[in-house]
């Protein structure tokens, strides 16, 4: 454990010599009773009543918030139902589907034998992300 | 100690004035406890309108005397006590008593005017070298005055603080520490420091305790 050096006497005591300690409190007395701290102050009504307002606003916009929350929640079980539902629809409709879907992961050099296959490949995922962000845009504008 | 100040300002001010109020010392108290409430309403919502402008007299004058010596400019520190007051009123968590709302008030002024400390020195230093030089010389009071508002601007805006929070505020150690955010055990050696180099500022001016009185 390094032993600290002895405290030089003014460390210990931390006042100055009687005559800056005097100077210090006489400058701070003249300091402290300048007449230009006795200029008027701004109103205290504008800064109650801007973050009043703010608040009110900014409570609203919570409690909106809030609210969209359940439809929010709402519209996406209702597009997973609907996902499901044309999936299920699908398979009813078409029951090689799925065998089909068996061969296009199995036969990727295959894909681009059949160019309406290819075409379904990429339109159903951007019919997904178009029903996401449609859902999202929505939801945020609620 | 600050906080008392506040509180009873107002009877002091009738009394001799808000210089006189702020001079005047008390006991330190025990440390506001960490505020483990949850975030309630906005104290604007906690506060009606007739209590915020009772605080807001007890408190900004004296709280704007100290802005105006960290930011070294009246109307940045009218600002500042704007700010500072609207950021009291928007808090989540208002202070419940007057001590702790004094202490919540000093505390943000002083982090605002933190914030600002480079740039306004910087703006202050330009508008200085700008300003023409004033016609003939300023009567002797006032050639005082000035010369002792520049030994204190010497001292780093932390430094202001400290010598200003102390000394005419008459805040207690542990106030102090809360409100600049130091070690209770720092400011005592901060502070000694800043006053010895305060009393070289005035000295290296020729001023003496004997002309101030």
């Amino acid at each position: 454990m390094t032993r600290r050096p002895t405290p030089a006497p003014e460390a210990r005591t931390r006042t100055l010599e009687p005559r800056r300690e005097a100077l210090v409190d006489s400058a701070l007395a003249r300091l402290a009773a300048d007449p230009a701290d006795g200029a008027p102050l701004p109103e205290p009504e504008p800064i109650y009543w801007r973050a009043r307002v703010i608040s009110r606003l900014t409570e609203r916009q919570e409690a909106a918030e809030r609210a969209a929350r359940p439809l929010e929640l709402a519209g996406l079980a209702a597009f997973v139902a609907l996902a499901a539902l044309a999936a299920t629809g699908a398979l009813w409709l078409q029951p090689d589907l799925l065998g089909w879907a068996a061969r296009l992961a199995g036969d990727a050099g295959g894909l681009a034998e059949g160019s309406g296959r290819l075409a379904l490949l990429v339109a159903v995922p951007l019919l997904l992300g178009a029903g996401l962000a449609g859902l999202q845009l929505l939801t945020e504008r609620r | 100690m600050i906080w008392s100040i506040a509180l009873g300002a107002g009877a002091a001010a009738k009394a001799g004035g808000d210089g006189e109020a702020r001079r005047r010392t008390a006991g330190g108290g025990p440390p506001a406890p960490p505020d483990a409430r949850p975030a309630g309403p906005a104290a604007s919502a906690a506060l009606d309108e007739s209590e915020f402008t009772a605080l807001y007299h007890r408190v900004a004058r004296p709280l704007r005397a100290y802005l105006r010596r960290l930011a070294g400019d009246p109307e940045r520190a009218d600002d500042l006590l704007q700010e500072t007051f609207y950021r009291f009123l928007r808090s989540d968590r208002p202070p419940l008593d007057e001590r702790q709302r004094t202490a919540y008030l000093y505390r943000t002024a002083t982090r605002l005017a933190q914030d600002g400390w480079r740039r306004a020195a910087r703006e202050r230093r330009r508008r200085e070298a700008s300003a023409p030089e004033p016609d003939g010389a300023p009567p002797p009071d006032r050639a005082l005055a000035l010369d002792i508002d520049r030994a204190f601007r010497e001292l780093q805006p932390r430094e202001r603080a400290l010598v200003w929070l102390a000394g005419v505020e008459g805040a207690s150690h542990r106030e102090v520490a809360e409100v600049l955010g130091v070690a209770e055990a720092s400011v005592k050696v901060l502070l000694f420091r800043a006053r010895r180099k305060l009393a070289r500022a005035l000295d290296r001016r020729g001023i003496a305790a004997e002309d101030l009185r």
